[in-house]
C-alpha cells in the first residue's frame, strides 16, 4: 500500500511537468481557415490536367494513369480532335474515391496530370466529387491565372511549361532568378 | 537418320529435321529469339535482323529465322556478341521511332515496346530530329487512310513486309507494296487502288508495331483494358477462331485466334469488321406487341405469356400442324435442338426449317445424302494431298473465304490445280485457276458433260446446253484422270431444282475418278450441319434419325411425350406458300427474315399478312419484324454460348462474353420459357444442360463434354456411310435457259463477301468497305447497250424492277447479271419470281 502511494506522489510531479513545459508554448492548433496551414513541398492535393502553351490540353488519353491508379478511379475515353490529335472526349475522375497517392502523375508520359496543392474543395453532394476533363483543366487554369496575379512574372508562365528542362527556362531571356525569403 | 541434323545451342543438343531454321531449333529447346518479320506461315525474308545469334565459325552474327540449321552447329544466344548485335539492332530499329506510344493504339502489345525493354539499349544516341513521313498536309499527323478501313502510320512501320507478304503469299491479292528505299521505304497501295484485299484486317493483327491500325479500334481503348473470350464467327461456314476483345457490354474488336487445323490466325474481314454489328445502338431494345396495328413495348413477362396465349389458341383451333416454324443457320446446336422440341413436342408439327434463303431445299433423301457424303470428307489440312481440286456451283472466295486460304495454299506450294466452275468467273487472283463458266443453273448440264467426257463419251452436242465449250470439258477431264482429285460440291449445287441428280453425278464422278477422289460438300452458314443433325428440318429428327414411325416413337419417349405429329412436315418453302394461301395459321421465327432474303418477296410479304399470329425474334427490326405481331430482342453471338459445326464437320464451341444487352434474351431462354408456359416440364440452366441432354441421347455426340470442344474443336464422326445406288445412266441433258427477248439477261444472285444478310449493315465498317448495293454486268453487255461503269440503271423483271448502280465486271459470264443480295436498301427479291426457276431481267439507263 505505501509503496503506491509512494509511486503516485512521485509521478504527479512528473506529469505536471510536462504539463508546465506546454502550457506556454505556441498553440500547434491552427485557426483554420483564418490561418492556413504550411503545406508540405510534396503535398498532392486536387488534380489538375496541364494545357500547352497554346491553351490544347496536354493529356492524349493514353490511359496510363488509370492502368496506375490502385482506387481504380480515373475513366476516359479517346477521341480524335479536328486537327487528327488524340484527345480525351471522357476524362473523369472521381476524388472521392482517390486515394492521392500520386500513381497517376508518376505514370503520365505527357506531363498532362497532376496533383496540385488545393484541398479546399468539400462538397454536399458525392456526385459533385466527380471531376471531368473540363473541371480539371479549369483547375489548372485558375492555379495559372492566380499565380500570374500574384506573381505577374512572364517567364514564369514559360518555365513552368517547359516541364523536361528547367535549365532550358534558365536560359530564357525573362528569367529571373525568384527571390527566396 | 539422313534428313536429321543436330546442333547445340547455348550448350544443349537438339535435334530437328532437315531444313529447319536455328529458330525453329530454339522453339524446340524452348529457347525464346526474339522476332520481327518471321511468321510461321510465310517464308523468311530476314528483313528486320532482330534474330541474330552467334554461330561458332561463322565470322558475323546470323539470322536465326532464316539461318538453317545444320549438323554441328554450335549457336550461342546470348553471348555478348549477339546480345550486343541484337541490342545494335534495336537501336537501329528506334533511331526514327516516333516513340509515340501513348497515343499508339498497339501500345500494350506492341513487339517492338516488348523487344526494345528486353533487348534495347534504354536510351538513344542521337540527338538529331527523327526523320518524318508526311504523305499529305491533310492528315498533319501522319496517319493516312489507306483502306477503307485501315490507317497506315509510315513513322511507325518497321519494314518488316509482313503485311504486304500476308497479302500477297497467302491471300493472292496485290493491292498493297513497298516503295521507295532505305529510310524512306513506305508500304502503299498501288496509286488509286485501295487496299481492300478481303484480308485486309489481317495485317493489322499481325504487323509487330502499331504502323497498321484498324478504323473500328483507332483511338477507342487501350489493350490492357480488355477482356478476350473464346469465339468462334458465325458469318459464315468455315468455323474460324475468334477472340472477342470486350470491355463490360462492349465489344471492341475481333480477332483470329489461331488455331492452326481451321483459320491458322487468318480471318476474313467480314468475320473480322462485320462482327462489331454485336453492340451497336440500333438493336431491339425491348419485346413488343402488335397493339391496334402499332408495335408497343412490353415486359418480357407479357410478351412471353401472350405468345403462349395465341399459340395455345391457334393449337385449340386449327391443331398444331397449322403452326410453322423458320429459323436461320447460325442457330448453335442446343438452340437448334431446342427448336425441335419445341415445334415437335410442344406444337406437335413438323413444320420446321432453318433455311430460308434458298428455294429449291434439299429433300431428306438428298439431306442424308449429303450427310453420307461428308461421312467421308477431308479436313482443312488435307487438301494438300490432291493434285486437282475442283469447285463446281460455289463462289468459293465469297463464301468460304477462309476454306479457299486453304486451298490458295495448296495451289501456292505447287502442290495442287484448282479448277472452278462456276455462273461467273471465281476470284483467285495470284493463285490462277482454270475456270470454266455454265449458264446460271447449269450445274447438271455442266456436271453431265464432265461425266460423259470422263467416260470418252463424245459430248460436243450437249455442251452448248450448259453454256461451255468441249474442248475446256474434255481438257479438265482429261487432267482429272491423273492424279487424285478433291471435288467441292458448293450451294449451288444441292439448292437446285436437280439437287438431287447433281449430288449423284457427282458421286459418279468421284467413282469414276478412283477411290483415292473425294466429295466434300460446302455449306453456307455457321452450322449448317448442326442444325439438321439436331433436328430442324421436317424429315429429319435430332441426331440424324429419319423420322418414320419407329424413330418418332423412340423418341417420344426418351421426351416422355405421348405422341409427335406423323405429318410430313414443310420445309420454309412450302410452309411460306401454305401460310399465303392461308393454310398455316402462326409462324414462328427465329432469327429469320424471310422478307428480306427469301427469293421471292412477294409470297413472303403475302404469308407474313395472311397468318394471323407471327412471333419474330430478331437482333434488329427486320423487313419480316415490321410486319409481325410480336416481335423479341434477341441477344447476339457475343451474349450466349453454344456449339456449331463448321462446313468441315469440325464441332466448336463459342463462350459468351457478357451478359445479354438491351433487354434482350437468348434464343434458348425465350423459346424455353415459352414452351414452359404451354406446358412443357423440363427445365434447363444453361445452353450445358441441354447439350448434356444431346449427349446423353446421341451416339454421334456422345462422350462429348460442352468444355472439351473448347479450344481446337472436334472433327465429329458422323456415321452415315450407306452407300446409296444411284444409276444415272438414263440422265439427258436439259434444254438451256432462254430469256424472252423482251428481258433478255439472267438474273443472279447470292451473298457478297462482306456481308451476311442484314447483320453486317449494322458494322460500321463495312459501309465503308461496300457502300451501297450495286448490280454487277460484263463489259461487253454493258458496252452493247451503251452503259458504263457508275451508272445508274433500272432492272426490271415481269415482277418488280430496282434502281441500283452498275458495275462492269469482266468475272460475270455474259448475258447474266449479278446483285449481290445483302443490302437492305435493294430489295432484290423484289425481281424474283416464286415459281420459275430463273429469273430473266433487263437492264436500262436511267
Ligand atoms: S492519386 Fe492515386 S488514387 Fe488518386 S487518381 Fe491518382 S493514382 Fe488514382
Ligand atoms: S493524364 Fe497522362 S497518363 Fe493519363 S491519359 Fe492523359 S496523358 Fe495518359
Ligand atoms: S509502334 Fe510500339 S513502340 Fe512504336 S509508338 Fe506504337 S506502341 Fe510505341
Ligand atoms: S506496316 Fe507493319 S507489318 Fe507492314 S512492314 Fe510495316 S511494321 Fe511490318
Ligand atoms: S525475324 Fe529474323 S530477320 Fe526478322
Amino acid at each position: 500500500m505505501l509503496e503506491i502511494i509512494k509511486t503516485v506522489i512521485k509521478a504527479i510531479p512528473i506529469g505536471l511537468a510536462t504539463t508546465f513545459k506546454n502550457i506556454f508554448r505556441k498553440p500547434t492548433t491552427l485557426q483554420y481557415p483564418d490561418v492556413m496551414p504550411d503545406l508540405s513541398p510534396r503535398f498532392r492535393g486536387l488534380h489538375y490536367l496541364a494545357r500547352y502553351p497554346d491553351g490544347t490540353e496536354r493529356c492524349v488519353c493514353c490511359g496510363l494513369c488509370a492502368a496506375a491508379c490502385p482506387a481504380n478511379c480515373i475513366y476516359m475515353e479517346p477521341m480524335e480532335n479536328e486537327k487528327g490529335e488524340r484527345k480525351a472526349r471522357i476524362y473523369i475522375i472521381n476524388e472521392i474515391r482517390c486515394i492521392f497517392c500520386g500513381y497517376c502523375e508518376e505514370a503520365c508520359p505527357e506531363e498532362a496530370i497532376f496533383l496540385g496543392r488545393e484541398f479546399e474543395f468539400c462538397k454536399y453532394n458525392i456526385p459533385d466529387f466527380i471531376y471531368d476533363k473540363e473541371m480539371l483543366l479549369g483547375v489548372f487554369d485558375k492555379i495559372e491565372k492566380d499565380r500570374r496575379v500574384r506573381e505577374g512574372h512572364k517567364f514564369i508562365r514559360n518555365a513552368r511549361f517547359d516541364f523536361r528542362s528547367p535549365v532550358h527556362a534558365m536560359k530564357h531571356p525573362d528569367y529571373k532568378r525568384e527571390k527566396t525569403e | 537418320m539422313a534428313d536429321q541434323v543436330t546442333l547445340t545451342i547455348e550448350g544443349r543438343e537438339v535435334t530437328v529435321p532437315k531444313g529447319s531454321t536455328i529458330l525453329d531449333a530454339a522453339t524446340r529447346l524452348g529457347i525464346v529469339i526474339p522476332t520481327f518479320c518471321w511468321d510461321p506461315r510465310l517464308r523468311s525474308i530476314a528483313a528486320c535482323r532482330m534474330c541474330l545469334v552467334e554461330v561458332e565459325k561463322s565470322p558475323k552474327l546470323v539470322t536465326a529465322c532464316a539461318a538453317p540449321a545444320m549438323d554441328g552447329m554450335v549457336v550461342k544466344v546470348f553471348s555478348d556478341k549477339a546480345v550486343n548485335g541484337r541490342k545494335a539492332v534495336m537501336e537501329f530499329q528506334l533511331v526514327n521511332h516516333p516513340l509515340d506510344c501513348p497515343t499508339c493504339d498497339k501500345g500494350g502489345e506492341c513487339e517492338l515496346q516488348n523487344h526494345s525493354f528486353s533487348h534495347g539499349p534504354g536510351q538513344k544516341r542521337t540527338s538529331e530530329p527523327r526523320n518524318r513521313v508526311i504523305f499529305d498536309g491533310k492528315y498533319v499527323f501522319d496517319e493516312i487512310p489507306i483502306g477503307p478501313v485501315i490507317w497506315y502510320n509510315s513513322n511507325r512501320c518497321i519494314k518488316c513486309y509482313k503485311c504486304t507478304r500476308l497479302v500477297k503469299e497467302i491471300a493472292g491479292d496485290a493491292d498493297l507494296g513497298a516503295f521507295n528505299r532505305g529510310y524512306k521505304t513506305i508500304l502503299h497501295r498501288h496509286k488509286n487502288v485501295p487496299f481492300k484485299s478481303e484480308f485486309s484486317g489481317n495485317t493489322v493483327q499481325y504487323c509487330p508495331v502499331g504502323a497498321l491500325v484498324a478504323d473500328s479500334f483507332r483511338f477507342k481503348e487501350r489493350t490492357w483494358m480488355l477482356e478476350q473470350t473464346p469465339s468462334v464467327c458465325h458469318l459464315c461456314g468455315d468455323g474460324c477462331n475468334t477472340a472477342l476483345w470486350h470491355q463490360g457490354q462492349k465489344l471492341f474488336r475481333i480477332y483470329a485466334r489461331w488455331n492452326n487445323h481451321v483459320e491458322d490466325g487468318l480471318i476474313c474481314d467480314r468475320g473480322r469488321f462485320g462482327g462489331l454489328y454485336a453492340d451497336d445502338e440500333r438493336r431491339l431494345q425491348h419485346p413488343q406487341i402488335r397493339k391496334e396495328g402499332k408495335l408497343v413495348e412490353v415486359s418480357w413477362n407479357e410478351a412471353i405469356r401472350y405468345v403462349a396465349d395465341m399459340l395455345e389458341n391457334i393449337m385449340d383451333k386449327h391443331g398444331g400442324e397449322s403452326i410453322g416454324f423458320i429459323g436461320n443457320e447460325m442457330l448453335s446446336n442446343e438452340e437448334a435442338y431446342l427448336f425441335n422440341r419445341f415445334a415437335r413436342q410442344v406444337i406437335g408439327t413438323n413444320n420446321l426449317d432453318f433455311r430460308f434463303e434458298d428455294r429449291h431445299l434439299p429433300s431428306k433423301e438428298l439431306n442424308f445424302h449429303l450427310l453420307s457424303i461428308m461421312s467421308d470428307r477431308v479436313p482443312y489440312i488435307d487438301f494438300k494431298k490432291f493434285d486437282n481440286i475442283l469447285f463446281v456451283g460455289a463462289d468459293s472466295e465469297v463464301r468460304h473465304p477462309v476454306l479457299t486460304l486453304w486451298v490458295k495454299r495448296a495451289i501456292y506450294s505447287g502442290a495442287s490445280r484448282t479448277y472452278a466452275a462456276y455462273h461467273r468467273k471465281t476470284d483467285y487472283n495470284l493463285h490462277p485457276a482454270e475456270s470454266i463458266e455454265y449458264f446460271p443453273q447449269g450445274e447438271y448440264n455442266f456436271l453431265l458433260c464432265l461425266y460423259k467426257a470422263l467416260k470418252g463419251d463424245d459430248i460436243k452436242d450437249i455442251t452448248s446446253s450448259a453454256g461451255v465449250r468441249a474442248e475446256d470439258v474434255e481438257k479438265w477431264a482429261e487432267d482429272f484422270k491423273n492424279g487424285k482429285t478433291l471435288i467441292f460440291a458448293g450451294e449451288d449445287v444441292y439448292n437446285n431444282p436437280r439437287g438431287t441428280e447433281n449430288i449423284q453425278l457427282i458421286e459418279a464422278i468421284r467413282d469414276l475418278l478412283g477411290q483415292e477422289s473425294k466429295v466434300n460438300i460446302l455449306f453456307d452458314g455457321a452450322n449448317y450441319i448442326g442444325n439438321i443433325l439436331c433436328g430442324a428440318t421436317p424429315g429429319i429428327l435430332p441426331f440424324g434419325v429419319d423420322n418414320i414411325y419407329d424413330n418418332r416413337k423412340a423418341l417420344a419417349d426418351s421426351w416422355g411425350a405421348e405422341k409427335l405429329s406423323d405429318s410430313e412436315g414443310m420445309n420454309t418453302a412450302e410452309m411460306l406458300n401454305a401460310a399465303a394461301e392461308g393454310k398455316l395459321k402462326a409462324l414462328f421465327i427465329l432469327g429469320a427474315d424471310p422478307v428480306g432474303f427469301y427469293p421471292g418477296r412477294g409470297i413472303a410479304e403475302k404469308a407474313m399478312k395472311k397468318a394471323e399470329f407471327k412471333v419474330v425474334c430478331e437482333t434488329f427490326l427486320t423487313e419480316t419484324g415490321k410486319s409481325a405481331d410480336v416481335v423479341l430482342p434477341l441477344a447476339a453471338f457475343p451474349e450466349y454460348e453454344g456449339t456449331l459445326i463448321s462446313t468441315e464437320g469440325r464441332l466448336q464451341s463459342f463462350q459468351k462474353a457478357y451478359e445479354t444487352a438491351y433487354t434482350s434474351a437468348e434464343g434458348w431462354r425465350i423459346m424455353l420459357r415459352i414452351m414452359q408456359k404451354l406446358g412443357f416440364e423440363e427445365d434447363y440452366n444453361g445452353p450445358e444442360d441441354i447439350w448434356n441432354e444431346i449427349g446423353d441421347n446421341s451416339e454421334i455426340f456422345s462422350n462429348i463434354s460442352h468444355k472439351g470442344v473448347s479450344f481446337r474443336g472436334l472433327l465429329i464422326d458422323m456415321k452415315f456411310d450407306k452407300k446409296r445406288e444411284t444409276d444415272i445412266s438414263g440422265f439427258e441433258a436439259v434444254e438451256a435457259p432462254k430469256p424472252p427477248p423482251e428481258y433478255p439477261l439472267i438474273l443472279t444472285y447470292g451473298t457478297s463477301v462482306y456481308q451476311k444478310r442484314h447483320l453486317t449493315h449494322y458494322a460500321a465498317d463495312m459501309e465503308k468497305i461496300e457502300p451501297g448495293a450495286r448490280i454487277y454486268m460484263n463489259t461487253k453487255n454493258a458496252n452493247s447497250i451503251d452503259i458504263h461503269d457508275n451508272d445508274t440503271v433500272r432492272v426490271s423483271s415481269g415482277k418488280g424492277s430496282l434502281t441500283l448502280k452498275l458495275t462492269t465486271d469482266q468475272r460475270v459470264r455474259p448475258g447474266t447479271v449479278f446483285i449481290p443480295t445483302n443490302f437492305i436498301e435493294a430489295e432484290f427479291n423484289t425481281l424474283l419470281d416464286s415459281k420459275a426457276d430463273l429469273t430473266f431481267v433487263k437492264v436500262e439507263k436511267l
